[in-house]
């Protein structure tokens, strides 16, 4: 848990606490790296916590979907939607709250069309920041790679890989056992790896 | 033939992979909060005015709330244009003699073209009193059924609210995916709105009528039919 709850007066701005102490600041939380005390300004408080969690949402939203415009309504989705119920968002984690609503959102959605569309990698922008033709080509084959994926082994894959939730988050956050899960992300990374092969390039570890 | 690595340190090469190719996904914070506002107001308002016909597989305009909470307005009913208006009842007393009926975007937007139910300002003149004052007002049940023609549509909407805040790079879908395109839209914009069949449904304040329908046409124009 990264987020923690101090309510500290209706005016007071947000206040962003340095990391320190012995919290998971794991890879599965947009305001990992630093805690957010809560003013009890809902709209300072929301404003806060999705400044810090928009560019993990975003990635989560383009890793569900392939499609930047289709992650830009998820995490707009999402945001609305928790912001909605914030109070009971933030009596948690804000940001698993906000994933979880992406990922049923795309249940819901991968539901009603019975299918999952990916769309062309060459509709999504260029990173800035980094080389643009090496981005362009590793976003291409991450997102032929999860597309090969059934919808629930890729929601489990990056849950459970990218977002690097445990097999009990991933479960409670798709509502499915942790067996499932297990089950799931075995066989989605053993997929994975046929596809994409050696990554050890790209890899500091 | 690269030796083998563990499936752990594939991940974590995988993890990188992931973070230097993802794009940067646009996000309105400003909007989600706006946006979010906006929903809670709708849903308090429903809820807390006990105005949602609940239990019922209606597909229905509440609107018998809207005449007599209009005042000034003048008749109880309106039929003339193409936005079916509902007996009045008295909701005065939280009843609703609602006869239900179902109202297209188009309908709404001819409604508020001809001044049957124009109010985002509903509070500055009176007419209508928001959630927040208290007022009983039953939410519109808004139906799209298919897909229109995207010009008739636009030119529908463009005669009640200024639609021109399109994307400036329109998404381009075929009809059968414009029901979902525009809901998931509509949804992001923060409005109850649900897939239903080859169309959507949402419920809207009659005083968010006219930011409902500029939504519509923000995201109507951001989609291109193919």
């Amino acid at each position: 848990m990264t987020v923690v709850m101090a309510d500290v007066g209706e005016d007071s701005p947000p206040v962003v606490v340095p990391p320190g102490g012995s919290e998971d600041a794991g890879p599965t939380t947009g305001t990992a790296g630093a805690r957010i005390a809560w003013t009890g300004d809902r709209d300072a408080d929301f404003t806060a916590f999705a400044t810090r969690a928009q560019a993990e949402l975003g990635r989560t939203a383009w890793l569900l979907t392939g499609d930047v415009h289709a992650a830009a309504e998820l995490v707009q989705i999402a945001l609305v939607r928790t912001y909605t119920a914030w109070p009971r968002a933030r009596a948690g984690d804000p940001t698993a709250y906000a994933r979880r609503v992406m990922a049923n959102a795309r249940i819901d959605t991968w539901r009603r069309r019975r299918r999952e569309v990916l769309v062309a990698p060459e509709a999504v922008p260029h990173t800035a920041g980094v080389d643009a033709g090496a981005a362009v080509e590793h976003r291409d084959e991450l997102v032929r790679a999860l597309a090969q994926l059934s919808p629930q082994q890729r929601r489990v894959v990056v849950l459970r890989y990218l977002v690097g939730l445990s097999e009990r988050e991933t479960a409670d956050d798709l509502g499915v056992s942790a067996g499932t899960v297990k089950t799931q992300a075995s066989r989605g990374l053993h997929r994975l790896r046929a596809t994409l092969g050696d990554l050890r390039g790209g890899a500091d570890a | 033939m690269p030796e083998s690595t563990s499936d752990e340190d594939w991940v974590a090469g995988l993890r990188d992979l992931a973070r230097d190719a993802a794009p940067a996904v646009p996000v309105d914070v400003s909007g989600a909060v706006r946006r979010g506002r906006r929903r809670r107001a709708v849903r308090r308002a429903a809820t807390g005015g006990g105005a949602l016909l609940a239990g019922c597989a209606v597909v229905a305009v509440g609107l018998a709330a809207v005449p007599s909470l209009l005042g000034g307005l003048g008749s109880s009913s309106d039929d003339s244009g193409s936005a079916s208006m509902a007996d009045a009842g008295d909701v005065a007393g939280g009843q609703s003699a609602a006869s239900s009926v179902d109202l297209s975007v188009e309908d709404l937007a001819a409604a508020v073209a001809d001044g049957s139910i124009a109010f985002d300002g509903a509070t500055s003149d009176g007419a209508v009193p928001a959630p927040e004052a208290g007022g009983t007002v039953e939410p519109l049940v808004v139906v799209q059924v298919g897909t229109p023609d995207p010009d008739a549509y636009l030119r529908a909407l463009g005669a009640a609210v200024d639609v021109r805040g399109v994307l400036s790079t329109p998404r381009d879908v075929t009809a059968a995916q414009w029901p979902d395109a525009m809901t998931r839209c509509l949804d992001g914009a923060g409005w109850d709105v649900t897939a239903e069949g080859d169309g959507w449904r949402a419920e809207v304040q009659p005083h968010d009528a006219r930011s409902f329908l500029a939504d519509v046409g923000t995201c109507a124009g951001g989609l291109s039919v193919r």
